[in-house]
């Protein structure tokens, strides 16, 4: 008995070790097509630790690289967030060129369409706020530009030149309070002076129409356009839209008007030489 | 309170077992660079074989084994062999005599380390399987064998100082019998 007791060690051993060598044969001498049931347990026990320990280990391994390289980390971020912001800004610049090729496109269509002379400019200048009473191009007199020159877009009557110098001019819009021009109603050909906005407060820049006829015929939604009395203006240039016809005011009927201009968004603009709109 | 004190050893080993496998294939495959780090699973079936005899080393091999080889992509058995083999030897009664003895658990784990890379490399040019042998490979085997020693020193000694009591009574016996 105690002979046998001697021999446990040794035939474990070699039992150990004929099964290590079965497993090894059949691993590399044939493709085995499944596990055995003792290599899925052992598989599912191990994985379960391993994978604790490699979790826990993977954090402090992160922590200690952070340690080492937070300085690099800091200075990459930095630098990473200075590039966001060039790149960004080159976006953005981009956009805007994009959009401004756009409307330069479309304002040189309506330049064609003009049978009279005409100089492009750009808005160098715009007094901040919600629309534009004055703003300021790079054109001047070095370029023809005069005093009271009238300016438009592809959209429509912008205003006139108020100043003019050597490489600049300055343009008050129809928005303007102090704006007063000569228009028509283009249904009814009923004349009247159109006056820069009144309240400063609305969403949209509105005129306000007045020196009309007792009789004239106007209703929301008839298009108001420039006149050609007096010869200030050449007739038919789009000033805007009726928004509400009130009865008479004073001297005539009283209407608002919506420019047909978008105010707010005015980048590019065409001084029509030919023509000197007169002051009032 | 009988049980706990015979159930202490299994409890250490289990304990150690959970913690060197964890650590070896979980932990230090995070950590490590270029895959060198100690064999911890060989450190400690050779701790466990010194002071608790070929039984338990062989057992723990054929537990630890499988589970690594389950785990590992060198095919089932090799591990398990390794480790057999090491068990096997370390159990042995003329080593288990100087299982008191600091410089013996490095030694045996660094020779267990060769030669698993040695049964490894057999096993693969027999099998065919084309294993590129360069100066890389020499290089991560002496710092993997310098780091088990070290492992070793460190898990033989808090083995040894768990365990001595549940030894004394067969090993101190034959130990004085053998002097």
């Amino acid at each position: 008995m105690r002979k046998l007791r001697k021999l446990i060690p040794w035939l474990l051993m070699m039992v150990a070790l004929a099964l290590s060598v079965v497993l090894l044969v059949q691993t590399y001498g044939r493709q085995r097509q499944s596990q055995l049931i003792p290599e899925k347990v052992a598989a599912r026990l191990g994985q379960g630790a391993t994978e604790g320990f490699a979790g826990a280990a993977s954090g402090v391994k992160d922590f200690f690289i952070w340690l080492v390289n937070w300085r690099e980390m800091a200075r990459e971020n930095q630098a990473n967030a200075q590039q966001i912001a060039q790149l960004t800004a080159e976006r953005d610049m981009l956009a805007q060129q994009l959009a401004e090729s756009g409307e330069v496109a479309s304002l040189t269509e309506y330049q064609k369409t003009l049978d009279m002379e005409s100089v492009y400019a750009k808005v160098i200048a715009k007094e901040p706020g919600r629309w534009i009473e004055q703003f300021t191009v790079n054109r001047g007199s070095r370029d023809g530009i005069a005093v009271d020159m009238i300016v438009v877009n592809e959209q429509g009557l912008v205003g006139r030149v108020m100043e003019v110098g050597e490489t600049y001019a300055k343009v008050i819009t129809i928005v303007d309070p102090r704006s007063s021009i000569s228009i028509m109603l283009e249904r009814s050909r009923d004349e009247g002076i159109l006056k820069g906005a009144q309240d400063a407060g609305a969403s949209r820049p509105q005129c306000a129409l007045e020196y009309l006829p007792f009789n004239a015929d106007m209703v929301p939604g008839d298009r108001v356009v420039t006149s050609d009395l007096g010869g200030v203006f050449p007739q038919g240039l789009t000033v805007g839209t009726i928004v509400e016809a009130a009865s008479a005011k004073n001297n005539g009927q009283y209407a608002v008007v919506e420019p047909a201009v978008d105010f707010g968004h005015i980048s590019h603009v065409l001084i029509l030489t030919g023509l000197q709109a007169q002051g009032e | 309170m009988r049980w706990l004190r015979k159930g202490k050893p299994f409890l250490w080993v289990l304990l150690l077992a959970v913690l060197c496998f964890g650590l070896q294939l979980g932990a230090f495959q995070a950590l490590s660079i270029h895959s060198v780090g100690p064999d911890l699973i060989l450190a400690l079936i050779v701790s466990v074989s010194l002071c608790q005899g070929p039984v338990w080393g062989v057992l723990l091999a054929l537990a630890l084994g499988l589970m690594a080889d389950s785990l590992t992509g060198w095919g089932l058995g090799l591990n398990m062999l390794c480790y057999v083999l090491t068990a096997g030897f370390c159990g042995l009664y003329e080593l288990r005599l100087h299982a008191d003895a600091p410089w013996l658990s490095p030694a045996l784990s660094a020779g267990a380390v060769l030669l698993s890379k040695v049964v490894t490399f057999v096993v693969l040019y027999i099998s065919r399987v084309a294993v590129p042998v360069t100066g890389a490979l020499f290089y991560r085997l002496a710092v993997t064998i310098l780091l088990t020693g070290a492992a070793s020193l460190v898990i033989h000694l808090i083995l040894y100082r768990r365990l001595q009591p549940a030894v004394e009574d067969t090993f101190s016996r034959n130990f004085r019998t053998y002097r």
